[in-house]
């Protein structure tokens, strides 16, 4: 059987080994991706992230990266984001002052909301009745940032609670991001991350049919 | 809610891990790796590598070190310690693997790069090293290790705490690094931003010295070094000793996503 490709945009200050090493253990083989040909061929688009908004944006732009991402995403081919990789799908954030965002996912990334930092393990809680999500419900991944994706309601597949709650894991259509850190949450972020690369390819290749 | 964390550390010089005792005796363990694995399947909440001897060897951080724990396949967040001097170093060691580094030279040599640090990698990735020690007259003071010298809660360190530019701070218990169940609390209270959340190190090793500093609401992190080399499974053992509802439970769940 034909292993998956699965691209991971490479923009200079995220965790691409990390993922990457994590992506090649699941079984899929990898491509980083650092310009509009790197897209050839790849089965699926992972955002990674480990950093500031606005110094993301900035290399993903200076990479001249916004238009194939778009172009990528328009044809229904699926991307997942992480960490801050989920929050550069929002249309703008306020992290060190207002930059704008890719755009895939209605909503804004502000402050958290309660308190200042969200580090470390906690639970996810499934609000939505996407069946192939219920079966995270419970589960614990690891957590490290200070600002989140407000996004609109309707996109909000996931929460957290610490006093208040976050929003811990988002998904349009074929775009999808969740906030923790799936490659550092030992088993059951591999478990969540081969499933959620599986289906989000699968449901991919059945819209493209 | 979010857990409370058990770190396991691994301490490294001349390129072994080595079993530290105060940072002045130290014996060999292994290859770093090899335990950095063990501490992954065992469940620690993170690791944390710190290399001693980079600073005051003005070496730099160790990259090939962290290629080698990244490409271990390990899935537990990794802290990196040890050499960081500038801001291309440390998005160096972020690029190599690390997902947080701790800051302990640059707090001292290089402070005003710190903030640029932040805006370029997030201060959820910054932890600030604070080592505490007692001096002949029995006070406690900040300590810097690369002068051998008392050091100072200047204004410029403070503020990046206060505005957020880094996420926590790891007090070190410097005399009692390594010893077995001595961490002196009294420690906590040298460092003054009370609203800073802290990860504890230093002689930390029973269960109820753990417990008690879970237990104190400005903690949200112990670390463990030598002591949880000396039996398999240390960290389930630790968590289901401590048996409390602020940390994650021990993990003993078989791969199941290949």
């Amino acid at each position: 059987m034909r292993k998956h490709v699965i691209g991971i945009l490479d923009y200079g200050a995220g965790n691409c080994t990390s993922v990457k090493n994590t992506i090649n253990k699941l079984n899929f083989r990898t491509r980083l991706i650092k310009c509009e040909d790197d897209f050839k061929k790849i089965s699926l688009l992972l955002i990674p992230g480990v950093g500031a908004f606005p110094s993301a944006m900035a290399a993903i732009n200076k990479l001249k990266l916004v238009g194939p991402i778009h172009e990528y995403a328009k044809h229904g081919n699926p991307i997942i984001g992480v960490c801050l990789g989920m929050q550069l799908l929002a249309d703008c954030s306020y992290e060190l002052g207002f930059s704008q965002g890719l755009g895939l996912i209605p909503g804004e990334v502000k402050q958290l909301t309660g308190m200042d930092w969200h580090i470390g393990w906690n639970n996810l809680e499934i609000i939505n009745d996407e069946s192939n999500y219920r079966l995270l419900d419970g589960s614990s991944y690891y957590f490290n940032h200070s600002y989140e994706f407000k996004a609109a309601n309707e996109y909000v597949v996931g929460i957290s609670r610490n006093n208040h709650t976050v929003v811990a894991m988002v998904k349009k259509a074929n775009i999808c991001g969740v906030q923790f850190h799936p490659e550092k949450s030992q088993n059951d972020g591999l478990e969540l991350l081969v499933g959620l690369i599986n289906s989000m390819i699968s449901d991919g290749e059945s819209s493209n049919d | 809610m979010i857990k409370k964390r058990i770190v396991g550390v691994v301490t490294i010089l001349n390129g072994w891990a080595v079993q530290s005792i105060g940072y002045k005796k130290y014996l060999p363990l292994g290859k770093p790796e090899c335990l950095v694995e063990n501490l992954d399947r065992w469940g620690a909440d993170e690791i944390m590598v710190q290399v001693i001897d980079r600073s005051t060897r003005q070496l730099g951080p160790d990259i090939q070190l962290i290629d080698k724990i990244a490409n271990t396949n390990i899935s537990t967040p990794i802290i990196y310690a040890g050499g960081i001097n500038t801001e291309e170093q440390a998005i160096e060691v972020i690029r190599a693997g690390a997902d947080r580094i701790c800051l302990d030279a640059m707090l001292h040599h290089g402070i005003g790069g710190v903030s640029k640090l932040a805006h370029k990698l997030g201060a959820q990735a910054l932890i600030a090293s604070i080592p505490i020690k007692k001096l002949s007259n029995g006070e406690l003071t900040y300590f810097n290790y690369l002068t051998n010298k008392k050091s100072n809660f200047n204004a410029e360190l403070l503020d990046l705490f206060s505005n957020k530019l880094i996420s926590e701070a790891l007090i070190i218990d410097a005399d009692n690094e390594g010893k077995n169940n001595s961490f002196n609390f009294d420690v906590i209270n040298v460092f003054p931003l009370e609203d800073v959340p802290l990860i504890l190190f230093g002689g930390l090793s029973s269960s109820e010295l753990l417990n008690t500093g879970l237990s104190n609401s400005r903690v949200s992190a112990v670390s463990v070094g030598n002591f949880l080399n000396y039996k398999e499974h240390s960290i389930q053992n630790l968590k289901s000793k401590l048996g409390l509802q602020a940390i994650r439970p021990a993990n003993y769940k078989q791969e199941s996503w290949t």
